[in-house]
């Protein structure tokens, strides 16, 4: 796998990572966490967003006492190869439940409000040939597309925010606390994992020319995505209140709709639906790609292209095997979204401890990556 | 690698195709409805109403069909079916008719008042769920049957009947007299906890209310607002919308004639500019016309004292005058202040009214003051536990009107006529 990892720039890092946290903003995440926040929906993204700087500073220590190590090298190092083992399994299961979820949630969108005559399987099926030829031809391939669309997708985005202007009512914000802020913190603190696709920098280090270009990426990937999330939800909730805005399918869309400038400039969400498949396409493909890294370095493998088809089969199981809707977003977008913490983040923070403990680190690399 | 690309593309322009045949319609397969009727069925839970534009040639053929069948408005057919709920009534149509109606572009849903007054509420939820509606069409509320109301909406100007439906609502730009309110802010004030929802108030006006052309005295009837219906007019337009149909929840309560709405418009900000005809001050057989325009938002400050809720209202209004018919010349100084201070006084008289008339006869937060109250309470429990709308008809609400006559058109005085008797005194 190593030989199609390519190299990219801290700025192509960031465009990656940004499009992939903020696709979020197109899924039912929103509604449902003004649902369980209220008002303060968007200071509870801030506070995920802290916490996500915070988990990141942890993981860069551990990064920085490996340096340029695959994050399963280093558990490899510190725990030794069964555990690590187990836990490369683990996190390449997680990797495409992640995957199979977030392309049900995108396909379950799709037909709510584009495609509803369309079977789910076949839009399942299209995102899967592209994500399978993104990984194909390996990370750089998705890093240099999602750079390309940063663009159309950030102009999208704020097109959006700033044409539904009419329909703000900074008003709509209070109460201020929401349902409490001691329920604000806490939801704020469990829902840290909507930023944890921070962590896949963790899997292309080696891509990312040095310590310094990991650490810079990431901490401006969060502050970007940060920004970008708390205020659409702040935007959100002005124009539909906390009482609509935790009803609505995908926030985003339905921002999308009320747009209505004047008789001839309506109905402009079409033309915004390009930006949304874009960013979802790229986030299923970076978990595939993940679950496939995890997998070849586990086993050892050096080409994954073979398992390619294997591994989209087991995501398309993961997206098809949600009975409906309601129970994907009650148990697989809770799990991804809110109870991945303790996978995700906690886990580097127990390596950690534990290298420290047991003393062990990586060996010093020369040149850029020391 | 060449093999490889070439497949890849292939698989991308099949998907691109299949994706596309599963959800293709023909245009000609559908009819768009344009006017959504809704009334209490009396074989039936509802009785649907729609109105959808037919192809046959953007309105050149509105003449003698529609004079012969009173469902065909010109460019548009109007059918009816009495149906258990609106989304399975729009599929009862294929029964009946050989196009599939899609409710896309759908302009306006209209509630009859009876069915409105009982609640519309179970009937919005499908239509805000429904992925083919939208948030855009205007909600109506008429006195009489949608069905009836909806017949008699034509394309009287010329060009396509969804064009006469979407203008007819951008009227209230200009003439403040009927708010244009669309299902998205009405959906969201149904289950809001801060402001309660409104809708247009209209109705079809048979002209029995039209001046008696013969009376010599008739009485000058300034700022007496009418509802729909009742305006004395005559033309060709039947159906008109005047006022503001209030609501309590999905529960109508009441109304607001057309000059109430214009001072709602005022204290909600929404009013962006209009004449407003009042009694000479000095000579109260002539009228001046101002024309107002609002300076700036209103700025609301909601507040508790004593336990009880406050609400005060600081408005920027800036007017030109149009017209003097006494020929006073009110572009003096001191005369000046004194229209001011009278047409500023009749401005507060008038928004006092309608506010005591919200408050006591309603009980509706239409103002949407309980944006501003719910500052004073930290979480969305203790709000909801406060209950504003209980809370609303006992708000004491101050208001500050700051009016400027800032022009006099384009004239700076007015010299009094000259007849044989000499000069007229103004």
């Amino acid at each position: 796998m190593d030989s199609n990892e390519g190299k990219f720039s801290v700025f192509e890092t960031v465009c990656f990572i940004v499009t992939i946290i903020i696709s979020k903003l197109f899924f039912t995440d929103i509604s449902r966490l003004v649902r369980e926040t209220g008002t303060a929906a968007w200071q509870s993204t801030f506070i995920s967003c802290i916490v996500s700087l915070f988990f990141f500073y942890i993981v860069l220590f551990l990064m920085k006492k490996f340096p340029g190590q695959h994050v399963y090298e280093i558990y490899e190092s510190v725990l030794g190869k069964p555990i690590a083992v187990i836990l490369g399994l683990l996190f390449f299961s997680y990797a495409i439940f992640y995957a199979g979820t977030n392309l049900r949630e995108f396909a379950e969108i799709m037909k709510a409000y584009s495609f509803p005559f369309t079977p789910l399987y076949l839009t399942i099926t299209c995102v899967l040939i592209v994500t399978a030829i993104f990984n194909y031809f390996g990370i750089e391939c998705m890093v240099r597309v999602s750079v390309i669309f940063f663009v159309p997708i950030a102009i999208g985005v704020v097109l959006i925010l700033a044409l539904a202007a009419p329909t703000y009512d900074a008003y709509l914000l209070r109460p201020f606390w929401g349902y409490g802020m001691t329920n604000t913190v806490f939801t704020g603190i469990l829902r840290s994992s909507a930023y944890s696709e921070i962590l896949a920098l963790t899997v292309i280090i080696k891509s990312l020319q040095g310590f310094k270009n990991f650490k810079k990426a990431g901490f401006l990937s969060l502050a970007l995505s940060g920004i970008v999330l708390m205020i659409s939800m702040m935007l959100y909730i002005m124009s539909f209140g906390y009482t609509l805005g935790q009803e609505k399918l995908s926030a985003f869309f339905e921002l999308s709709r009320i747009i209505y400038i004047s008789r001839f400039f309506q109905r402009v969400e079409s033309v915004f639906l390009f930006i949304w498949v874009i960013s979802s396409v790229i986030t299923v493909a970076a978990a595939v790609y993940i679950a496939l890294s995890t997998y070849c370095k586990v086993f050892r493998l050096k080409n994954h292209r073979p398992l390619i088809y294997p591994v989209e089969f087991l995501v398309f199981t993961v997206a098809i095997l949600p009975d409906n809707v309601m129970q994907l977003m009650d148990i697989n977008i809770q799990i991804t979204r809110k109870y991945s913490l303790f996978l995700l983040y906690l886990v580097p923070v127990l390596v950690l401890i534990i290298s420290a403990v047991f003393k062990k680190k990586g060996g010093s690399v020369s040149g850029k990556d020391a | 690698m060449g093999k490889m690309l070439k497949l890849a593309a292939c698989l991308l322009v099949v998907c691109i195709l299949l994706s596309g045949c599963f959800d293709a319609r023909e245009i000609d397969d559908e009819v768009y409805a344009i006017s959504i009727g809704i009334d209490k069925g009396t074989k039936n839970t509802i009785r649907l109403t729609i109105q959808y534009a037919t192809y046959a040639g953007g309105g050149q053929q509105s003449g003698s069909s529609g004079m012969e069948n009173p469902n065909m408005q010109g460019d548009s057919i109007v059918q009816t079916i009495e149906c258990p709920s609106v989304l399975e009534g729009i599929d009862m149509f294929g029964m009946a008719i050989s196009r599939r109606i899609s409710l896309m572009h759908a302009k306006m849903v209209v509630f009859s008042e009876e069915f409105a007054k009982e609640g519309v509420g179970i009937y919005l939820a499908p239509i805000e769920r429904y992925r083919e509606t939208r948030g855009s069409m205007a909600v109506v509320v008429t006195r009489g049957s949608a069905e009836e109301f909806i017949k008699e909406v034509k394309s009287n100007i010329g060009g396509t009947i969804s064009k006469a439906v979407e203008l007819m609502f951008l009227q209230a730009k200009y003439n403040n007299y009927f708010p244009y309110i669309q299902f998205n802010e009405f959906y969201k004030n149904i289950i809001s906890s801060y402001q309660q929802p409104i809708a247009i108030y209209g109705d079809i006006n048979d002209f029995k209310n039209k001046t008696d052309e013969k009376s010599q005295d008739v009485p000058m009837s300034i700022m007496k607002g009418y509802l729909p219906g009742e305006i004395p007019r005559r033309g060709v337009t039947k159906i008109e919308y005047a006022g503001v149909a209030v609501f309590n929840g999905d529960k109508m309560e009441g109304a607001l004639d057309f000059y109430e709405c214009t001072y709602y418009l005022i204290l909600i900000g929404k009013f962006k500019t209009g004449a407003i005809t009042f009694k000479d001050p000095n000579a109260p057989e002539n009228v001046i016309v101002l024309d107002i325009r609002s300076e700036k938002k209103p700025k609301i400050k909601a507040y508790f004292q004593d336990g009880k809720p406050v609400i005060d209202i600081n408005l920027k209004i800036e007017s030109d005058i149009e017209s003097i018919q006494s020929r006073i010349n009110y572009e003096e100084e001191d005369l000046h202040r004194e229209l001011t201070d009278y047409a500023k006084k009749i401005l507060t008289d008038n928004m006092y009214k309608l506010i005591e008339k919200v408050q006591k006869e309603l009980g509706s937060d239409i103002f949407g003051f309980g944006r501003y109250m719910a500052g004073n309470f930290k979480t969305i429990q203790e709000w909801e536990e406060y209950n504003w709308f209980s809370h609303f008809p006992e708000a004491q609400v101050n208001l500050e009107l700051d009016l400027h006559i800032r022009r006099s058109g384009m004239m700076t005085g007015s010299s009094p006529i000259w007849t044989r008797d000499g000069r007229e005194e103004s």
